[in-house]
Formats: C-alpha cells, structure tokens, sequence
C-alpha cells in the first residue's frame, strides 16, 4: 500500500512538472457529462484554461477518488458520495457544494401532452412495464420512487419497474422502444415538446447533484475557481435552460 | 435490497448459466461436426461469423439485442405473438442472449476436437458393421468427450461471469433478471463494500471448484494411453 502511494505521489509531480500549463481534470456523472462539456467549452473561452473530462458512474469515480486518482473536481450525479468523502476525510466540508439540482420528468408515448392523471390511470390498469433509474445508485432514481410514495402508486408499480443503472439507461429503454413509460431527468428531455411532463418537485426530495473539489494543493485555486464559475448567475440560468432548477431557488 | 435478493441473484445466474450451456451444447455439437467435415472457401466466412461475438464489447452487443428485442422489432414482435408476453426484460430474453455471447465458446473447443478426430477409427468402425448411432456412442463420443466438457465448462464459466449483456436487456428485476455479477455491481456502485466482497469472493470460489472439477474430468483417464 504505502509503497503505491510512492508511486502515486511521484508519478503526480512528474505529471505536474511536465503539464504545468493549466489543465483542470474533471471527474463527472454520466448525466451531467453533456452539459458540462458545453460549459468547460465556455470557460475555455473565457479564460483559456482546458480541461478534460473523465465521464463515469458516480461511485466508480468515488472509489477511485479514494484509491489515489487524480481529479481536481468531482461532479457527482447525487450528495451521498461527495458527503462520503468529507466522511472519510478525503475532503473538507467546505469543498463540497450543490452544483445543479434536477427536476424529474415523466415520459409517457400514448399520450401527446401527458399529465399525472395519466400516471395515475396506467398504474392502476396492466399494462406495459415502467422504466425507472435505479432507486438505490441513482438519484433520479430515488426520487422517481419518492414520487410515486407520494402519489400512492409504488404498491402498483412497484413488480413493474425496470430500473436501470441510471437515468441514461432508464430513457434508454424508452427510446428503443421497450417501455412505453419511464420516469427520467427533465434535461434529458426538456427539447421534446410531446410526450413529457414535468413533475411536480414537491413530489419528491430535492435532487441535489454536489461536487467535491479533491485537487491536490497545486491546482486547488484553479479549481475553486471553475467552479465558481459553475455556480456564476449566468452558467446556472444557462441551466435553468436545459432543465435543471437553478441552485441558490431553493432558498428563495 | 436484501439478502434474500443476494440468494435469488445466485441462483438465478446458476440457471441461466446451466441452461445456456446445456442449450449451446445442442446447437454446438451439430454446428462443430458440420463445420470441421465441411470443406469449402465459405467456411472461414462461417468460422469468422460464429466468433464475432468476441469482438463487441458485451453492453454494445447488449445494445444492439435491446433494439432487436424490441416489441416492434422483428424478433421482439414474433416473440409477444409466439408467447404473449414481452421478451427485453425476461429470463428468456437472457438465455437468447447468453447462447450469443458464449456461442464461441462452445463451438471453438468442439471444432477443434472434431478436426482432430481420426476419421479412419469411424471408416474402420463403418467397415466393421457398427450403425452409425453405435459409431457415435462408442467411437465418436468417448474421443470427444474431453472437449464436450470444456465446451460446457467455459460456456457456463462464461455465462456466470456475464455482466455487459444482461445489463442492457435484462432491466435489473429481482428474481427474473437480477442476476449475481448486476446485484454485485449494485453493491460496489451504492459503496455496499463488504457485501460486495463477499458476493465476489463466493463467485470466484464456485466458479474455481466447477472449473478444476471440469479440467479434473476432461483430463484422459490414467494408462489409457494413445
């Protein structure tokens, strides 16, 4: 282990003596992975500073946070691993903050402009099955099934779920044609005009989509400053645009 | 999820595992026999065909099977008139899927045992008087026996192992599609850790014993001698 860690640790400085020029490294959930790529173009622009994106499932990004990966900022698709690593000590309370907060959408191919009655109606009669992101990894997930409490329908629907592995995948199957329902992300399908409703969010926990800034203490200001620029009025009402509720309209 | 969720996953992946290989073995074994008697400049273009499910990466074939399943697809559509019900999302739809992927792995070993299969010891059993259901039974199956059991074992090694496929068709259903190496994945994504090592440590450890007991039998009795 230790003598990993030496490894590790040279092969960094040997990484920041040769790429000095400034290069932020992102770790990013899958369903912020497109939006994010818009706006590090943006910064680039601004600011001439590139980055690079590794695009993965939230917890693999976390376990290899953990195991010595080097990222500057980790955008996770929930709060409970950028909380885990303020856990584990890995990061400071303070280097953890809401970056985006997501809105659910249902998608429902029978109906033209689909209301929640129309939820309501399928779930109480057979039908085909209905997609949802995976309750446990997912937080769209969660939220899906937290709607679905709140509206009273989980005991119906409940042996009529496919989940996948997360929202990509839950719209995944709707796209392909194997469900005619699904409940997904809002900015996944804020440019449909047909077949989308958005949900109500008083229906379901904020989803709170956090990050975590792990850059070694060379690259940290680089990195606050990115994000700052994530949090500025103007990338969040950007957001607000493709389907996310601006951070900071919680407290208003 | 529960650990009752952990026992159905595993069981569920030992059915999966034991059908596709018993399935494959039937359609491997005419398929294997057919192809090394074959001689023709079109069966490389077989050869090349049966191993190409080697060559996609296991959620993109898992992706091209999703769209093929679909209910208004071909395949998917015959599926719900054959049976009435939905094939993405189903066991079966699993097997199909299992009997793709592994299909290399049964048929490789089989070929390889049926090319170097002395075809003088069946002219000499066919001289001899012997039917050619005897040919088989005594001739033919105790020389190939030790492949028959390679088949099997990598095609059911294989299918238990299988991740990709099954977790773009099978929609992650307890007791239906929920098999071990999704529930596994689950436990690491959600940090489930020693749940996670204790499912990977009992996949490794069955998977190593059915290995070694298959290679165990495989192997040529004693003073048997060529």
């Amino acid at each position: 282990m230790n003598s990993r860690r030496i490894v590790c640790f040279v092969i960094s400085m040997l990484m920041s003596t040769v790429g000095h020029a400034q290069t932020l490294r992102l770790g990013v959930a899958a369903n912020f992975a497109e939006p994010l790529k818009e706006i590090s173009k943006r910064y680039q622009q601004q600011t001439g500073i590139t980055t690079t994106l590794t695009v993965g499932a939230s917890g693999t990004l976390y376990a290899q946070i953990q195991h010595g990966a080097q990222l500057d900022v980790f955008l996770s698709a929930d709060s409970e691993r950028p909380q885990a690593l303020v856990e584990s000590g890995r990061v400071g309370s303070d280097d953890v903050m809401t970056y985006a907060i997501g809105r659910l959408a249902y998608l429902d191919r029978d109906v033209r402009a689909p209301g929640i009655h129309d939820l309501q109606t399928y779930a109480l009669a057979p039908g085909t099955r209905l997609a949802i992101a995976n309750p446990r990894l997912a937080p769209y997930g969660r939220a899906a099934k937290e709607a679905l409490h709140t509206l009273t329908l989980w005991p119906n629907l409940a042996t009529r779920l496919v989940t996948g592995k997360n929202v990509q995948q839950a719209y995944q199957f709707y796209a392909t044609g194997n469900v005619d329902r699904a409940l997904v992300a809002y900015s996944q399908v804020y440019h449909l005009k047909k077949h989308v409703h958005l949900i109500d969010a008083s229906l379901h926990q904020p989803i709170q989509q956090q990050l975590a800034i792990t850059a070694p203490q060379d690259n940290r200001a680089a990195a606050r400053q990115f994000v700052a620029f994530l949090l500025s009025d103007e990338t969040q009402q950007w957001l607000a645009q493709r389907g996310y509720q601006p951070v900071g309209d919680e407290y208003q | 999820m529960s650990s009752v969720d952990d026992w159905q996953a595993v069981i569920l992946t030992l059915q999966l595992a034991l059908i596709t290989g018993g399935l494959l073995l039937i359609f491997a074994l005419p398929l294997a026999w057919w192809l090394a008697g074959w001689r023709s400049r079109m069966k490389t273009l077989v050869l090349a065909i049966v191993a190409l499910p080697l060559v996609l990466p296991p959620t993109v074939l898992g992706f091209y099977l999703l769209l093929a399943f679909a209910p208004d697809s071909g395949i998917g559509e015959a599926w719900q008139w054959l049976t009435g019900e939905q094939l993405a999302f189903s066991f079966s739809a699993l097997v199909l899927g299992s009997l793709l992927y592994s299909l290399p792995f049964a048929v490789q070993p089989l070929y390889t045992g049926f090319e170097q299969l002395d075809r003088r010891y069946l002219d000499a059993a066919a001289t001899l008087g012997m039917s050619r259901i005897a040919r088989y039974r005594h001739v033919v199956f105790p020389l190939i026996r030790p492949h028959l059991l390679i088949a099997f074992g990598l095609t059911v090694a294989h299918t238990i192992g299988e991740f990709g496929v099954v977790l773009m068709i099978g929609g992650n259903i307890p007791g239906e599609t929920q098999v071990l190496s999704i529930a596994l994945y689950d436990h690491v994504e959600a940090l489930d850790y020693p749940r996670a090592h204790a499912m990977a440590l009992a996949l490794l450890g069955f998977s190593f014993v059915l290995l070694m007991a298959l290679y165990q039998l495989s192997r040529k009795p004693r003073g048997a001698g060529a």
